[in-house]
């Protein structure tokens, strides 16, 4: 795509791939709630880094923004728990594999998708099917379905990001993997 | 724009604007500088296209995926009124979470019933032609805006969805046609088949076969149109050629009216040509014109019954009288 920066091709293949990891570390921190929030916010920061290229281990880099983030928002709550507390050293060595979470294979996601098109409504997914499964130019699809240009923009842009929400729920999926992180150390020895 | 940031919940109002930049970007429709404006104002502005921009490729990825999904529903037009716009919305998070777990059960289930239930299709735009090779037995030339599923099995089945199709089936095979008139049992032969409003209209080249569970066996050279499973009959063999040329590119016209000639000249074109002037729908038209090249036939006109033609401003072409 013409209109992506050398930098957003980066972010899409190096970093967001991985959003499932970054958001489940922020939930065990900070809850679902949050989670969303701080790996936004992760996201500004790298997408705001100047020399991107620099970044040898991409994953690794956001995971760090987001731990400390994380750690940040704890430490401002009112209440905490005191048990994350004690484990923030030990869990910075706790990344799980990235296989962990990569619990939506490709061919799943593709099915997922593909509900995710059905379940748009009608004519909005009609019009993204037409575009992005036929390939259809868009001035075909207006002209096919006898409507305004601009309406089957309106529906390619609803229908591209109620996809892309939806998306991002499904990253939320694998938190559950997040239970596997180890009890922090000091918690067993005090 | 907002002016706190705390506050602001990431997001979801961004992800439909940038979205709206994608598809007017992808529309050609969108200024790019006002874009890379609105992009550069705000790293959350970037992130969201970013993601938008992940979604959008992932959806590229379908094409490679069987279509089976997108079956048509036997009753669309009851699915659109089953489903208004708002309640949708409303209630698309518990329909996405359904959807999810739908999706890992299928999955649990293994790929192979997934495999199973699908129809492979394939499909033509406007002004487009297309062959297509089905395993050893049969070969199909897809019309301009033409649509087919097909399924192996005894008998191989093929759904004419959209448009107009040339079937050539190999001697020892047998085809199942299902198109929105009725069901064709077709043996090995030349077939043609068109789809007109509520009907499908099938012309035997060469070989045989009925309707449904019609007695009446349909030879080479005849004509059958079916509607709601019945089948009315015609033979003229002359009209064989015409009825092929489109294979060729071609619209053969013998007299017919320059109403006809248009509509059947529009359907490869994806800027319409329409009258102007009522009163020239009734000239009849005869000649061979090139489908591709709609130039020509516009100047046979001008030539030959001084109709001008021009643009209008969607693009379209209206023929007025000079």
């Amino acid at each position: 795509m013409a209109w992506l920066r050398d930098i957003d091709a980066w972010f899409l293949a190096e970093v967001l791939p991985h959003a499932a990891a970054y958001r489940a570390r922020a939930a065990h921190f900070c809850g679902r709630d949050e989670a969303d929030d701080i790996v936004q916010e992760a996201y500004t920061r790298v997408l705001g880094t100047g020399d991107f290229r620099a970044i040898k281990v991409p994953r690794g880099f956001v995971m760090t923004i987001v731990h400390n983030l994380a750690i940040e928002r704890l430490r401002r709550a009112s209440v905490v728990r005191i048990d994350y507390l004690a484990s923030l050293e030990v869990l910075e060595l706790a990344d799980p594999a990235p296989d962990a979470f990569t619990v939506f294979s490709a061919r799943s996601e593709l099915i997922h998708l593909l509900k995710l098109i059905d379940d748009l409504p009608p004519q909005c997914g009609r019009v993204l099917h037409m575009r992005k499964i036929q390939g259809m130019a868009p001035a075909q699809i207006a002209a096919t379905l006898s409507i305004s240009l601009s309406t089957v923009e309106k529906h390619l842009a609803k229908g591209l990001a109620l996809v892309t929400r939806a998306r991002r729920d499904n990253n939320a999926q694998p938190e559950v993997a997040c239970q596997t992180i180890p009890k922090p150390k000091r918690l067993a020895t005090n | 724009m907002p002016d706190n940031p705390e506050t602001e919940t990431p997001g979801d109002e961004l992800i439909e604007v940038a979205a709206g930049w994608l598809a007017s970007l992808d529309a050609g429709s969108g200024d790019l500088r006002a874009f890379e404006a609105w992009r550069d104002a705000d790293p959350r502005h970037a992130v969201a296209f970013v993601e938008v921009a992940g979604a959008w490729d992932a959806l590229s990825d379908l094409k490679h995926l069987q279509e089976s999904a997108f079956e048509p529903s036997a009753t669309p037009k009851a699915d659109d009124a089953a489903i208004p716009a708002d309640a949708a919305a409303g209630s698309r998070r518990t329909l996405l979470k359904a959807g999810i777990g739908i999706g890992v059960l299928a999955l649990a289930g293994g790929g192979f019933a997934y495999r199973a239930a699908a129809r492979d299709t394939a499909s033509t735009a406007i002004g487009q032609r297309r062959k297509i090779a089905i395993g050893s037995a049969m070969s199909v030339d897809l019309n301009t805006d033409s649509k087919i599923y097909w399924k192996d099995g005894t008998p191989l089945r093929l759904w004419l969805e959209r448009g107009e199709i040339a079937i050539r089936l190999l001697t020892g095979m047998s085809l199942s046609l299902i198109t929105q008139g009725g069901t064709f049992l077709l043996s090995a032969g030349l077939y043609n088949a068109r789809l007109r409003d509520e009907s499908c209209e099938l012309t035997i080249i060469a070989g045989q076969g009925r309707l449904g569970q019609n007695r009446r066996i349909v030879t080479a050279g005849e004509t059958a149109l079916a509607t709601a499973g019945q089948v009315s009959l015609q033979r003229d063999n002359s009209d064989i050629g015409r009825v092929t040329a489109w294979q060729s590119g071609t619209l053969i016209l013998n007299g017919e009216s320059l109403d006809y000639a248009l509509a059947e000249m529009n359907r490869y074109l994806e800027h319409k040509i329409v009258i102007g002037d009522p009163s020239l729908s009734r000239l009849r038209i005869g000649g061979t014109f090139d489908t591709s090249a709609p130039y020509e036939f516009l100047q046979a006109l001008q030539t030959t019954f001084a109709i001008r033609s021009h643009r209008d401003g969607n693009g379209g072409i209206v023929l007025t009288r000079a």
